[in-house]
């Protein structure tokens, strides 16, 4: 099954193309990466992946873990790590553990305040990422790819099968993004987690990824397929 | 103590703290989603509503209200037009609601009344005002303890809470009905032109102490219940405005704890 499938997808903003029918699948269990020079539609990409921009039957059609997108309601399943957030969390008041938890919430639901068994899950997806000793750190006082981390682990605590990170090691150190690409890749390897990384990284791309797609004039090619000896299904 | 002995004082510490406990609980949202100027651009829109009750003999209150959740809902309705300039929204709507108070204001008798609301009146509300600031306070903080982890998540990151199946839309329409609220009864108190700086000076206060959005609220409810107990205070034994006097309170806070902070952090 494919984890993500689009098909013929067509956007503009006003008079202006994004996409021009792009093509793009990303089977269950690969590392898959998206790469573009800026202003190519990568964002727009993404939104149009999370739901957040109209898709109608005329501008193609996306599928999220073998289902159509208006169709899709598992969000639990997809993990979502956005761009670095140093300068928008640089001063949130809100602890690592705070921030993790919340994505417990259709698993606590309306009303209702977490309990000990969702501390426990944020513990246990804390000390994956190695961010435990800093769970009740303001997220503000943490570096860029400590706060990447903490972002990683709130993606991992619904146990998704589907990752989705939007340039998630921009601006931060070197150290930390080779780190940070560790946890993805043991996650993607051993927990079977399917990867799709929108990047601007190329130097991590051959070592990393399964497929590289790239996104040029509105169409999505794919230009490296690494690892081809391993059976990952058919593409 | 000589200052409780009067009613209207006990009326004002009442309505004070109580407005003093909800005001921060909305703040804090729009703090953090770097909203601040909303509070300013829907206060001074509340007093259009109010010009328009007085002039159609109708509570100002509720006229204000009516005009808060119009200003909200053309604020949102502006930004979706202009996604770009966003901010543009808010001195858009700012600008309307001051035109429409000033040319409105022109038609109302009792100026003094309308005027009242610019700086508000708190040691002159009627029974009926403190019912109903009893009342839209409960509601507030009772929606604001059930929405908690929505309105955090919403703050800290709309996207994310949204694929975790926070009902994002849903969520923000409610807080725009309290913001409109709380704004509407704050006017009459303890001002139009102060609402929003009882909305963000607490929270910014609370922000140098918090260690989580947690103790970040409840401090922010705390220093909020201090400034209005400690500006009643100086404003009855000064002879002050109070509105003014509370708020004044605030920023002189603020500005200790920012120097403190300083201070002690060169310090160490």
């Amino acid at each position: 099954m494919n984890a993500i499938e689009i098909k013929g997808l067509t956007f503009s903003y006003g008079n202006t193309p994004v996409l021009n029918g792009a093509d793009c699948c990303v089977p269950e269990g690969r590392f898959a990466a998206l790469i573009g020079a800026n202003g190519a539609g990568k964002s727009t990409l993404i939104k149009m992946l999370l739901g957040e921009l109209p898709l109608t039957g005329e501008n193609g059609t996306i599928g999220l873990m073998g289902r159509e997108l208006k169709l899709f309601d598992s969000w639990s399943q997809v993990g979502y790590v956005p761009q670095n957030g140093m300068a928008s969390y640089k001063d949130f008041p809100a602890s690592v553990e705070e921030i993790v938890q919340a994505n417990l919430y259709s698993r606590i639901g309306l009303f209702r305040f977490g309990g000990k068994k969702e501390k426990e899950l944020v513990h246990q997806v804390l000390s994956q990422v190695g961010m435990e000793p800093f769970q009740k750190r303001l997220i503000g006082k943490l570096s860029g790819g400590q706060q990447q981390r903490v972002l990683l682990a709130r993606a991992l605590v619904n146990q998704p099968k589907l990752l989705i990170l939007d340039e998630p090691t921009s601006g931060v150190d070197k150290e930390n993004t080779e780190e940070f690409y560790r946890l993805i890749k043991k996650f993607n390897r051993e927990d079977g987690v399917t990867v799709f990384m929108v990047t601007h990284d190329r130097n991590c791309l051959s070592e990393l990824t399964d497929d590289v797609w790239q996104l040029q004039d509105g169409v999505m090619k794919r230009v490296i397929e690494e690892r081809k000896g391993e059976n990952h299904g058919d593409i | 103590m000589e200052i409780f002995n009067y009613g209207f004082m006990q009326r004002a510490f009442l309505v004070g703290i109580l407005l003093a406990t909800v005001i921060p609980c909305i703040g804090v949202v729009i703090v953090l989603k770097r909203l601040s100027m909303i509070g300013d651009a829907l206060s001074h829109t509340s007093l259009a509503g109010v010009a328009a009750g007085l002039i159609l003999g109708i509570n100002p209150v509720a006229s204000a209200a009516a005009a808060c959740i119009i200003a909200a809902f053309g604020i949102e309705a502006i930004r979706r037009k202009l996604p770009r300039y966003s901010e543009m929204s808010i001195a858009i709507m700012m600008s309307a609601g001051i035109g429409l108070a000033g040319v409105l204001s022109g038609f109302v008798k009792n100026s003094a009344n309308f005027n009242s609301f610019l700086f508000g009146s708190i040691v002159a509300i009627s029974d009926m005002e403190m019912y109903l600031v009893i009342g839209v306070s409960a509601v507030v903080l009772l929606v604001f303890l059930l929405l908690y982890k929505e309105l955090f998540y919403m703050a800290l990151d709309e996207r994310s809470a949204r694929l975790a199946g926070v009902p994002v839309k849903q969520v923000n329409f409610i807080f725009t009905i309290l913001t409109a609220a709380v704004i509407s009864i704050a006017a009459r108190t303890v001002g139009a032109l102060i609402v929003s700086s009882m909305m963000v000076i607490p929270v910014a206060c609370a922000m140098q102490f918090g260690k989580n959005y947690k103790q970040t609220v409840i401090y922010a409810i705390s220093f909020d219940v201090v400034f209005m107990i400690a500006g009643l205070f100086f404003a009855y034994y000064f002879g002050l405005k109070p509105g003014g006097t509370i708020v004044l309170v605030g920023v002189l806070s603020l500005l200790l704890i920012f120097t403190g902070k300083k201070v002690l952090g060169g310090k160490g």
